[in-house]
C-alpha cells in the first residue's frame, strides 16, 4: 500500500452560515503531485489554509506526514513549503537577507544555511541579484525567489498556491520544470492552479472542489475518458462546477448581508 | 530547544531593525515627527515669559501743569515707565474713538487713555485717573499690559509717597520716624523656587513622555499593517514560529527603536532648551520604556480591529488627541475644570507625564514614583491580554 502524506477526513470550515469547506476527505499518497481545482471562491485557499495550519478547522480531522494539523501544528509547520498566491517577501531587504531571516525561523544553522541560499540562489539563477532589496525585483524573479525561500528547511510536501500566475512563459515553464524536478526528488506537491493544462500536465491525480465540496478525485486520465474520447481537462471542470459565472467573491460571501 | 521562542523573538526583532536600517525615508521620518513637536512647542513656549512686538495706542488729552513756566506732563512719565524694560511701542491717537477703531481691527493690542486733568490733579494732590481699554479675547496678553500699567502706577505712587513720608518725618519731632518703606508695602514677600526652572521644564518632559506614547501606541500597529499587506505575516506564521515570539519580536525591535528616538529628543532639548534632566537614568529610562510599553497592547488592539492602516491611523487620532490635551502634557492638571479633571484621572499618560516630570525635574526616587509606574505596567499588561487573543482571532479569520 502507497505510503499517505496528506491525510484529511471530513474538515470543514463554517464562517457564520456560510460552509466554505463541507465536510472534506482525500488523501495524498507520498511522492504525489496533487492538483487541486475549482472555480473563484471554491474553498481551495480556506482547506490550503488549513492545511498549512494558518486556520483551524470547524470539525473534521486532517495530518500531514502524520501529525495532526491543529495539536501537532508546529511540527508540520518544519515539514512543509508553502507557497501563497501572493509573493511573500520584505521589499525594503535584499534578497539574502529574506532568505537569512526566514531560514533562521526554521533554525537552520548559521553556516549550513549560507550553504543552502547560495546553492538555491544558483538554482533559480538569482545569485547576482542576492545584495537587491526584494523591493526591485521582477514578478517572476520574486517567484523564483519564493521558491528558494520554500526549498531551504528541505520540506517533504509543498503547498503551491496558483504558483505561475501573472507569469511570462518562460518562466512559467522554469517554474514548472523546477515543479517536476522538486517532485522527482520525492517531494509531495499539493497545487492549486486555474490553468487547467498546467494541472493536466503536471497532476498525478486532481481533485475538482466547488461550493466546498469534493466533486471529483481522480487522475487527470479517468476524469476525461469518463466524458469521452476528445475531452480536456477544462471540459471536466466545466462538467463538474457548471457555466454560470461566479461574480461572488470568498470575502463578499463572509460578510454580514445589509438589507436582505 | 527551550530558547527557541526567544530566539525566534530575536531574529524577528533583528529584521525589523534591518528594515528600517534599510528605509532611509522611514528612518528620517522617525526623527521629523519629534523633532518638529519639540521645536514648535520649545519656540512657542520659550523658557522667559514675555511678549514681543506689544503695540499700545495712546490717547493724550493730558494738558500738563506749569510749574515755573516750564509745563510739565506726567503722562509721559508714566508711559515710560509702563515701557521700562519692555519692547512695548505706543501710538498716539487724536480721538479715543480712532483708538477703538485701531483695536478693533487688531492694528494695536490696547489702549491708554489720558484725561486732560492727568497731570494738573495729581499735582494738586488728589487722585487721578487714566482709562484703559483692553482685548479680553487674549487673555495673556490682556494681563502682560494690565501688569505693565499696574506696576506703572505702583511705582508713581510710591514716588509720591516717599516724598509726602520725607515731609512728614520733618515735622514729627519726639515720635519714631516712619520708614516710606513700610508705607508703600508692610509685608515684603521673599519668592523663591524650588529649583531653577522654566515653562519648558514643565512640558519638555511631558512631550517627551507623549512622544513615547505614540510610539507604543503606532509601534505594532503600522508594523503589523504592513505586514498584513505585504502579505509577509503569512509566510512568518507558516515557519515554525510561535506568535508570542512573532509579537515579542516586533515590540522589543519597536522598544529599541523609541528608546534611539528618546535619545535624540533629549540630546536635542538639552542643546537647544538647556532642559536639565536632574533624575536618575536608568529610573528616566524605565519609565520611558513603561510608556512605550503601556500603549503597545491599544495600538494592536487599534490595528486588529482595522482592516488598512489609513484606517487605523484615524483611530489611532482618536486616541492621541485626548491624550495629548488632558494629560497633563502641556498645563497642569489643576487648571482642567471638574469632569474633565476626572477623565484625566483614568488616562494612562497622566500618570506616566506625571512620574516622568518628578524625576526628570525634582530628582524622584523610585520610592515616590512607583504607583505611576505599577499603573502604566498594568494598563499595558492589561490592553495585551485583550489584544493579543483578538488579534489571533482576526488573523486566523483573515484570508
Amino acid at each position: 500500500m502507497d505510503e499517505i502524506t496528506v491525510d484529511v477526513k471530513n474538515l470543514s470550515k463554517q464562517y457564520g452560515n456560510f460552509k466554505a469547506v463541507d465536510s472534506i476527505s482525500f488523501a495524498v499518497k507520498k511522492g504525489e503531485i496533487f492538483g487541486l481545482l475549482g472555480p473563484n471562491g471554491a474553498g481551495k485557499t480556506t482547506l490550503i489554509s488549513m492545511l498549512t495550519t494558518l486556520i483551524k478547522p470547524t470539525s473534521g480531522h486532517a495530518s500531514v506526514l502524520g501529525k495532526d494539523i491543529i495539536k501537532g501544528a508546529l511540527e508540520v509547520r518544519k515539514s512543509i513549503g508553502v507557497i501563497t498566491e501572493k509573493v511573500t517577501m520584505y521589499p525594503p531587504l535584499t534578497a539574502e537577507e529574506n532568505l537569512m531571516f526566514f531560514g533562521r525561523l526554521y533554525g537552520i544553522e548559521k553556516n549550513e544555511l549560507q550553504k543552502r541560499i547560495d546553492e538555491g540562489l544558483e538554482e533559480f539563477q538569482l545569485s547576482q541579484f542576492k545584495n537587491r532589496p526584494v523591493g526591485t525585483f521582477s514578478l517572476g524573479m520574486k517567484r523564483r525567489l519564493d521558491l528558494v525561500r520554500v526549498l531551504l528547511n528541505e520540506p517533504k510536501v509543498f503547498f503551491l498556491d496558483e504558483p505561475t500566475v501573472g507569469l511570462d512563459p518562460i518562466t512559467v515553464s522554469f517554474i514548472k520544470k523546477k515543479i517536476r524536478d522538486i517532485n522527482e526528488r520525492g517531494s509531495t506537491i499539493i497545487l492549486t492552479t486555474h490553468i487547467m493544462q498546467d494541472a493536466d500536465e503536471l497532476s498525478d491525480r486532481v481533485a475538482l472542489i466547488d461550493h466546498g465540496h469534493l466533486m471529483a478525485c481522480d487522475t487527470p486520465k479517468n476524469l476525461k475518458k469518463k466524458l469521452g474520447k476528445n475531452a480536456t481537462l477544462e471540459n471536466v471542470f466545466i462538467h463538474y462546477a457548471g457555466e454560470e459565472l461566479r461574480d461572488k467573491t470568498e470575502k463578499m460571501s463572509l460578510a454580514p448581508r445589509r438589507g436582505m | 530547544m527551550v530558547l527557541k521562542p526567544l530566539n525566534d523573538a530575536f531574529i524577528v526583532a533583528k529584521r525589523d531593525l534591518i528594515e528600517l536600517y534599510r528605509t532611509p525615508l522611514r528612518l528620517v521620518m522617525m526623527f521629523i515627527f519629534p523633532v518638529l513637536i519639540i521645536m514648535l512647542f520649545g519656540f512657542m513656549f520659550p523658557s522667559t515669559s514675555s511678549f514681543n512686538g506689544v503695540h499700545i495706542g495712546v490717547v493724550n488729552n493730558d494738558s500738563g501743569f506749569n510749574l515755573n513756566g516750564q509745563t510739565v506732563y506726567l503722562s509721559n512719565s508714566f508711559l515710560s515707565i509702563v515701557k521700562y524694560n519692555s519692547t512695548i511701542t505706543f501710538s498716539n491717537y487724536s480721538s479715543f474713538s480712532k483708538a477703538e477703531s485701531a483695536l478693533r481691527s487688531g492694528v494695536i493690542d490696547s489702549i491708554i487713555y489720558f484725561p486732560s486733568n492727568f497731570t494738573s490733579l495729581s499735582v494738586s494732590g488728589k487722585p487721578t485717573n487714566l482709562k484703559l481699554v483692553t482685548n479680553p479675547t487674549s487673555p495673556t496678553l490682556e494681563e502682560y499690559i494690565d501688569t505693565k500699567v499696574s506696576t506703572a502706577s505702583t511705582v508713581l505712587s510710591a514716588e509720591i509717597i516717599n516724598g509726602t513720608v520725607s515731609k512728614l518725618n520733618s515735622e514729627l519731632v519726639g515720635l519714631p520716624k516712619i520708614n516710606p518703606e513700610f508705607v508703600i508695602s508692610p509685608v515684603v514677600i521673599s519668592a523663591e523656587p524650588i529649583i531653577s526652572g522654566n515653562y519648558f521644564d514643565f512640558i519638555g518632559p511631558g512631550l517627551i513622555m507623549l512622544l513615547s506614547m505614540m510610539a507604543g501606541l503606532t509601534a505594532l500597529g503600522s508594523a503589523l499593517s504592513r505586514e498584513k499587506e505585504d502579505g509577509t505575516i503569512t509566510a512568518v506564521m507558516l515557519s515554525p514560529i510561535r506568535t508570542g515570539s512573532f509579537l515579542t519580536g516586533k515590540m522589543l525591535s519597536q522598544l529599541i527603536r523609541s528608546l534611539i528616538q528618546s535619545a535624540v529628543v533629549v540630546l536635542l532639548v538639552i542643546l537647544l532648551f538647556h532642559m536639565s534632566f536632574n533624575g536618575n537614568i536608568l529610573l528616566m529610562a524605565a519609565i520611558l520604556i513603561l510608556g512605550i510599553f503601556g500603549f503597545l497592547g491599544l495600538g494592536l488592539l487599534v490595528t486588529a480591529l482595522t482592516k488598512d492602516q489609513e484606517t487605523s491611523q484615524l483611530l489611532l487620532n482618536l486616541v492621541f488627541f485626548p491624550m495629548l490635551f488632558l494629560s497633563g502634557v502641556l498645563y497642569p492638571l489643576q487648571e482642567l475644570p471638574g469632569v474633565i479633571a476626572d477623565i484625566a484621572k483614568v488616562l494612562p499618560l497622566t500618570y506616566g507625564v506625571q512620574a516622568f516630570r518628578q524625576v526628570v525635574v525634582f530628582n524622584a526616587p523610585l520610592s515616590s514614583v512607583w504607583p505611576s509606574m505599577l499603573i502604566l505596567f498594568l494598563f499595558g499588561a492589561v490592553s495585551l491580554v485583550i489584544a493579543v487573543p483578538i488579534f489571533l482571532m482576526k488573523k486566523g479569520s483573515g484570508n
